[in-house]
């Protein structure tokens, strides 16, 4: 019921993507294709740019970002204890993948969390991911098959 | 009134007999390692660790020696045991949830081998002031803890003493390790192991004082950030670098070689400090000069691609040592 459950999610997700949306960060599987996160670009020019090497604070903390991203685990239907392993990083858009580069739009912040949920539970399929802008969205996941 | 304080005493008795039946699992059960000597049912003895009944409750997991638990019948052990069983499965007993706590039930003696000694088991425990019954002292550190008695290194021996020829202090001290009050942590915790593809290795590593410390500190992601960001910008222009990402992670749980000597009965309540990596992008025209501040985690001469920049940073905003690995 739970991989079902997901995968409408994720059909929801990928009807939820529009023609205004850019993808912000691309994770490979190996040959299996790749995760595209999906944001939209009103949603990257609601914060000004900012570089943590200023020194300044982040707009959005990393407390706030994972509460985002356990609310939509939550919302998948993840069981996600608090407890569970987890990795969060502070990235920004590969600045190699120029194709991904030239859609982002100019003076917004580009930095953003990804939020990776690990466990043994099978529901969890090993690994689960979250991207949370530094306006506080939530990336809109969508896999691409090769 | 004779009646009337019979009956109420009758009833009495009568709630005190229910709530004894209700109370039948024990408040405060005796927290065991479970290894110790077992009496099995064809008369032998066998030294063994218990760490647990199998889903088919015909069987328990037992450690033999160096080897990881495997399954035995129960019915192979002698009545007594039976006993044993019964009362583990009404709560009489505990196993003890202590990390890094060694439990193996056939743990080395005496001189350690030159092989043996890179083993971390033999430096994961407390050193203290060991008092046997007739008062003799010695200084050594706790490396195996079992029911029936403890191994203590001084030097490069290993000896085992036996319990009841401990100090009412070294008891009281082996009461609260196994309750989780006192812990062991090694001498050195390695926190993180990386290496360049065809270049240096490396690895982080800590005291036990430091890891516990830090455990306790939680996340302090904004705090290792502006370190990183510090450290990096004091030694190299910050025109550089640019800053790649930032990663949060939780360092590994110490042990020894065979994680189950020392696996406890709950692992997910062990804390362990969070560990921060900060990757940053070179310029080209600065990967020499990053090179001679950072020897091991700055990209070798041989890698491919943008040269890099590895920085751990801890909860507290200090840059551990490096140390490379042959």
């Amino acid at each position: 019921m739970k991989p079902l459950l997901a995968s409408l999610i994720l059909m929801i997700s990928w009807t939820a993507a529009r023609a205004d949306d850019v993808v912000l960060d691309r994770i490979y599987s190996g040959g299996k294709g790749h995760m595209d996160f999906l944001v939209s670009r009103d949603e990257l020019r609601k914060v000004r740019p900012w570089e943590p090497k200023g020194g300044t604070r982040a707009p959005l903390s990393r407390n706030q970002a994972l509460e985002v991203a356990r609310k939509a685990a939550a919302t998948e239907g993840l069981d996600i204890s608090d407890t569970s392993e987890l990795e969060i990083s502070l990235t920004k858009t590969n600045p190699f993948e120029d194709e991904l580069i030239k859609r982002l739009p100019p003076g917004c912040c580009l930095w953003f969390y990804q939020i990776e949920f690990k466990g043994d539970d099978s529901s969890l399929n090993g690994r689960f991911t979250f991207l949370v802008t530094m306006s506080g969205a939530l990336g809109i996941k969508r896999q691409e098959r090769p | 009134m004779k009646w009337i304080i019979f009956y109420l005493t009758f009833i009495g008795i009568l709630t005190s007999v229910g709530q004894e039946s209700k109370d039948s699992t024990p408040k405060n059960p005796e927290i065991i390692t479970g290894a110790r000597t077992w009496r099995m049912a064809d008369g032998s003895t066998k030294r063994l660790r218990f760490t647990g009944f199998m889903k088919n409750g015909d069987f328990g997991y037992f450690q033999t020696g160096n080897a990881a638990p495997g399954g035995k019948p129960l019915s192979a052990f002698a009545a007594e045991e039976q006993r044993f069983f019964a009362e583990f499965r009404n709560g009489r007993f505990k196993l003890v949830s202590t990390p890094g706590l060694c439990m193996n039930p056939e743990f080395p003696n005496g001189k350690l081998p030159d092989w043996m000694k890179e083993d971390p088991q033999f430096w994961s425990g407390e050193t203290r002031t060991w008092e046997n019954s007739h008062g003799k002292r010695v200084e050594a550190r706790l490396v195996c803890l079992t029911d029936e008695d403890v191994s203590l290194m001084t030097g490069e021996n290993v000896g085992r003493v036996a319990m009841n020829d401990l100090s009412a202090a070294d008891l009281k001290y082996i009461v609260s390790l196994k309750g989780g009050i006192e812990r062991t942590y090694s001498e050195k915790v390695t926190l993180n192991n990386y290496g360049w593809d065809g270049g240096n290795s490396f690895k982080i590593a800590i005291t036990g004082e430091q890891y516990a410390a830090l455990a306790k500190r939680g996340s302090q992601f904004e705090t290792a950030l502006a370190a990183a960001i510090r450290h990096v910008s004091s030694k190299l222009n910050p025109d550089k670098w640019e800053l790649a990402s930032f990663s949060e992670t939780r360092a590994p749980i110490p042990g020894g070689t065979h994680s189950f000597d020392t696996k406890p009965a709950a692992p997910e309540l062990e804390e362990s400090p969070y560990l921060y990596v900060a990757e940053f992008y070179l310029k080209k025209s600065a990967e020499t000069e990053s090179r001679q501040i950072w020897p091991l985690v700055t990209t070798p001469k041989s890698w491919p691609g943008e040269p890099m920049l590895r920085i751990c940073v801890m909860a507290d905003g200090s840059i551990p040592e490096v140390e490379p690995v042959n």
